[in-house]
């Protein structure tokens, strides 16, 4: 016989790498229900269908789509004094970051998307005073995404040792250490740092203004 | 509020009839619409079945075939008897088993955000057909095909309908076992409904129903009592029969709906989350993102 699922806290960060999953994410009004409330707090379906204008009919559907995916659990159920069993659903993570590789290597949509995105990105550096050409937008695409990519992998390594205590900790304590720990494990990978440093590189032979700090 | 009493039955039964009669115009319009899109499902899947045997076989041999299916029914063996009416029955009905089982997915809408729309049930209906219908087999086979099969056995057996003591034991047995069966399984529709797969439905169902087995039957067996007063109601009150036999149908099993639905959310509330501790300032962080 199968207990109720106990309802782990919510991590820290998730990097997505299905490619189904992502496509769940891409959805604009599912995009919506993750990245603007759920990832900030639980909500129920009323409160949701309020906040986005939609039947709650249509966002039940939605929620179900995402808890199938994973990416959003049951995280308590109140009964209200007019009978309604209000269920609440959150993030299973603060943070979704989309696998790169997986993006790029999925079909239609999807990899146009990431194409899409990392091409917008270079060129949006330009309001920083970083001129890139069109001929070596290829280049700094390339850059970033194995930046990023080894970034998520380093991230989403991370082990931590005392889950029991983790899992006690207030939200704001856990995501504080979880960032000073992302950080100090990024630092300590040789290969993130050079990657970095070869996309600071680039950033530096394009840089036309601006960025005084150094 | 997991377990039971009579007090908690009846709050069950008012607040059950309470958001259905809010809701009978969704109700009625759904359930109307629903029953065209089975009954013409029901067509689609007899002309599936049969044109293709008449192009095969032609007419004439279909009807022979029939006829001697009657002429030969009593001396059909138990094994050949089951598949034949798993056959017939099965695609015949699924469309409007599938119907039941969305009027669950109204209920889930109405329990947990206060409002449903007529058109809601088309999508259940159709985002959960095939769940649904496994969902109406297994119904059908545990609760009903048993007694289907005993009573044909003991026809068999005996040449003839059975009468007087034989014949109330086997009804006594039927009821106990459709009773039992069907609220053992009274969790499946919303366990369906709330995204489990039918095997996954079915262990919840029996699960809730071992663990919470007074919450579960006591809210079966009210609703069982409240069917047989508004059908005794339509029978015994001609020609005001007609408007307790609507709202059997457009009321009560609705409500049925509503509070079967209400009590599976109740009783798989996640009882065992993390332990977490609260943030005891205003949750603002320090460390910056990386």
């Amino acid at each position: 016989m199968t207990e109720p699922a106990r309802v782990e806290p919510m991590k820290d960060l998730e990097v997505v790498t299905d490619s189904n999953v992502i496509r769940v994410l891409l959805e604009p009004v599912r995009s919506d229900i993750v990245f603007k409330y759920l990832v900030n707090g639980s909500m129920t379906v009323k409160q949701l269908a309020d906040a986005l204008g939609k039947n709650p009919g249509t966002i039940l559907h939605h929620i179900e789509a995402l808890k199938k995916a994973g990416l959003v659990v049951q995280e308590r159920t109140q009964l209200t004094s007019t009978g309604i069993v209000q269920r609440y659903y959150r993030a299973t993570a603060r943070e979704f970051r989309l696998g790169i590789s997986e993006m790029i290597q999925a079909n239609g949509g999807i990899a146009r998307f990431a194409r899409d995105r990392f091409r917008s990105m270079i060129s949006s550096l330009s309001v920083y005073g970083m001129d890139i050409p069109e001929s070596e937008a290829e280049q700094a695409t390339l850059l970033l995404r194995n930046l990023i990519e080894r970034e998520n992998a380093v991230s989403s390594k991370i082990q931590v040792l005392d889950a029991e205590s983790y899992n006690r900790l207030p939200p704001s304590v856990r995501g504080d250490v979880s960032r000073i720990m992302r950080r100090f494990a990024l630092e300590e990978d040789p290969q993130y740092r050079d990657l970095r440093e070869k996309w600071h590189d680039f950033l530096r032979s394009h840089r036309t203004g601006g960025m005084k700090n150094e | 509020m997991k377990n039971s009493n009579f007090e908690t039955l009846l709050e069950d039964l008012r607040i059950s009839f309470r958001f259905a009669w809010k809701n009978v115009i969704s109700y009625v319009l759904a359930m109307i619409g629903v029953l065209i899109v089975a009954g013409i499902l029901m067509v689609i899947m007899a002309a599936v079945i049969i044109v293709p045997v008449i192009l095969v076989w032609g007419l004439e041999p279909m009807i022979q075939f029939f006829v001697s299916l009657g002429q030969n029914w009593s001396v059909l063996q138990g094994a050949e008897m089951f598949s034949l009416i798993v056959f017939l029955a099965i695609p015949l009905f699924g469309p409007f088993l599938v119907a039941l089982g969305a009027l669950f997915g109204m209920a889930r809408e109405i329990v947990e955000s206060d409002g449903t729309t007529a058109e809601g049930v088309f999508v259940w209906y159709r985002k959960k057909f095939l769940s649904l219908a496994g969902g109406g087999v297994v119904l059908f086979l545990v609760s009903l095909m048993p007694i289907a099969l005993m009573s044909i056995w003991a026809f068999t057996v005996t040449g003839s309908w059975m009468l007087g003591l034989p014949m109330a034991a086997v009804a006594a047995f039927a009821v106990v076992w459709l009773v039992m069966t069907t609220g053992m399984l009274s969790m499946l529709f919303p366990g369906i409904i709330d995204g489990l797969s039918v095997l996954g439905a079915v262990k919840q169902s029996v699960r809730l129903t071992r663990q919470y087995f007074d919450r579960v039957f006591g809210t079966w067996l009210s609703y069982i009592a409240v069917f047989i007063i508004f059908s005794a109601l339509t029978v015994v009150m001609i020609p005001l029969g007609v408007i307790a036999g609507l709202a059997l149908v457009f009321l009560a099993l609705p409500a049925m709906t509503i509070g079967l639905t209400r009590v599976y959310l109740i009783l798989t509330d996640n009882a065992s989350a993390a332990e977490t501790t609260e943030d005891e300032g205003p949750g603002v962080r320090i460390v910056g993102g990386v």
